[in-house]
């Protein structure tokens, strides 16, 4: 091989290397901020509707027994017994 | 910060050193065109060094306050100089293969440039293998300040164990050994590789303050 | 208690934990041998040529053998959250540390020993008087490439692939010590004596090196996340 063609080798591996991870460094940032957007918006979503539920789950008259479950059986409220101390 | 350069700038004063190496400068009087590699292959080396220094740096003050961004710029700064340490390997087998007639020799630079390759290819490893975002801040800073440790290693090396690359010939004591129109080229090189590091180094810190966005979007509330 | 003597006492223990189950040191060693013997079987029967790449096999089969011994060490830390009861009681954690430099420091010196006699009769060595001077050189390298390992352990200690990632992470930081080893048991086996202190002293400068990382960092690399 004659010195030009080193020469353009070089000059083709260093500047297509760069240019290259250049461009690539692009494609993942652009990836990485379209990611971060969603999960951003999906997060604004969820607090919306948790802002919806909110008073509900809040109110001190819930209208649904799921939210305010009253306690009548033991299993579910077990007072601490010596054995479990 | 307005302190970083736009792309545009890195492409015109990384294109304008090359067309200047290319065609401008005279050739050298003992290498001929050859040497016009040296444009591109020394640029690559010192500022893949310049790179693990930042990282070094950035660990150092990641470990002392504990801000995320010194960590971004240590990744940031790794990354781009292993991709520079790995330019400035392959640039120089060819000139090797130019000038001493075979790709790669077990000289003692050369080695220990690929070992630099390795160890910073093993921080880049080992901080994927972390979930924990301030433990892989913590390992990676570790690793970051003990791996530069090898710098001066590579650096030395040449006067240690006398190998076939050619010694220093900008920084050593008393006068350059290269012609002054070509070191001009040379610095006016490093100088221009220093900005497109710059904006690399922007853009992937940004990437990685995107992910740690993204990351904490995940999070659960509360 | 100071932290020395929580290093001893962790010390001792590592070190008592492989005496009774045996299973670093026989597979370090099984490692070394398997290492000489295939060189060995490559090469041919040259016994110039293997007698002049016994220091690198040598180093090689070490370096490897270090990798079986400080896995096996942190396995056994880690099992059962013993290293989070050890993090949480000891009042200087820096000991753990040391404690870890001592422990691999006795375990590579002697594994060393040992892999130098398999090399002595593998490798038809003819050993002169002043191979004696491997012995103190052995105990410097085996102190220099523990204050390396023990660090990177810490680092790597619950990654995802921490077999894998130990290797790839330590082997490049001991290229240093390789090379002096390597170059100072030469010089001591060739009878070229004078040229081994300048690679004591870089064997030394690399210990100082790495034991003072591992003691300014050991805390922050190895917490817990």
């Amino acid at each position: 091989m004659s010195d030009p063609v080193f020469v353009a080798a070089s000059y083709a591996v260093v500047l297509g290397g760069l240019g290259t991870y250049s461009a690539l460094l692009g494609r993942r940032l652009r990836a990485a901020q379209r990611i971060k957007r969603e999960l951003e918006r999906q997060r604004g979503d969820g607090l919306r509707s948790t802002a919806e539920i909110a008073p509900a789950a809040l109110s001190p008259e819930p209208t649904e027994a799921p939210l305010s479950p009253e306690p009548t059986e033991a299993p579910l409220s077990p007072e601490p017994t010596e054995a479990s101390r | 910060m307005k302190l970083w350069p736009p792309g545009w700038l890195a492409a015109l004063a990384v294109g304008s050193t090359v067309v200047a190496g290319l065609f401008l400068v005279p050739p050298d009087a003992a290498q001929g065109d050859i040497q016009r590699i040296m444009y591109v292959h020394v640029p690559s080396a010192w500022l893949a060094y310049l790179a693990f220094f930042v990282t070094l740096v950035a660990s150092l003050l990641y470990l002392r306050r504990g801000d995320l961004r010194y960590d971004r710029m240590a990744v940031a700064s790794a990354e781009i100089g292993l991709i520079l340490t790995g330019l400035a390997i392959v640039s120089g087998a060819i000139w090797g293969k130019a000038t001493w007639g075979k790709w790669w020799d077990w000289d003692p630079r050369l080695t220990t440039t690929a070992i630099l390759f390795v160890v910073y290819a093993g921080y880049l490893l080992i901080r994927q293998s972390i979930a924990d975002r301030r433990r892989r801040g913590r390992v990676g800073a570790t690793f970051g300040i003990v791996g530069f440790l090898n710098v001066p290693v590579v650096h030395f090396s040449v006067l240690w164990w006398r190998g076939l690359h050619q010694p220093p010939t900008v920084i050593r004591s008393g006068d350059p050994t290269i012609d002054h129109v070509l070191l001009i080229e040379l610095l006016a090189s490093v100088v221009s590789f220093t900005i497109l590091y710059a904006w690399l180094l922007r853009r992937r810190m940004d990437l990685e303050a995107t992910r740690d966005a993204a990351a904490l979007a995940l999070e659960p509330r509360g | 208690m100071s932290i020395l003597q929580d290093a001893l006492l962790l010390a001792r223990k590592d070190l008592l934990i492989e005496i009774r189950a045996r299973q670093a040191a026989a597979s370090a060693m099984a490692l070394a041998i398997i290492a000489l013997v295939l060189v060995g079987l490559a090469v041919g029967p040259q016994p110039d040529r293997l007698r002049a790449l016994a220091p690198a096999l040598v180093w090689i089969a070490l370096l490897y053998a270090a990798i079986a011994v400080a896995e096996r060490l942190e396995r056994t830390d880690r099992s059962d959250d013993a290293f989070g009861g050890l993090w949480l009681v000891l009042e200087d954690r820096r000991s753990i540390y040391i404690g870890r430099v001592l422990s691999l420091s006795i375990a590579l010196g002697l594994l060393q020993l040992a892999i130098w006699a398999v090399a002595v009769l593998l490798l038809d060595l003819r050993l002169k008087p002043e191979a004696m001077a491997l012995v103190p050189l052995a105990g410097l390298t085996a102190v220099t490439a523990a204050s390396a390992v023990a660090l990177v352990l810490a680092l790597v200690s619950d990654v995802g692939h921490r077999p894998l990632l130990l290797p790839v992470a330590l082997l490049p930081l001991l290229v240093p010590t390789f090379l002096a080893g390597v170059q100072a048991s030469a010089a001591v086996l060739d009878g070229r004596a004078g040229e081994a202190p300048g690679w004591v002293v870089a064997l030394l400068i690399e210990a100082a090196l790495f034991a003072g990382l591992g003691l300014l960092t050991f805390e922050t690399a190895a917490s817990p996340a």
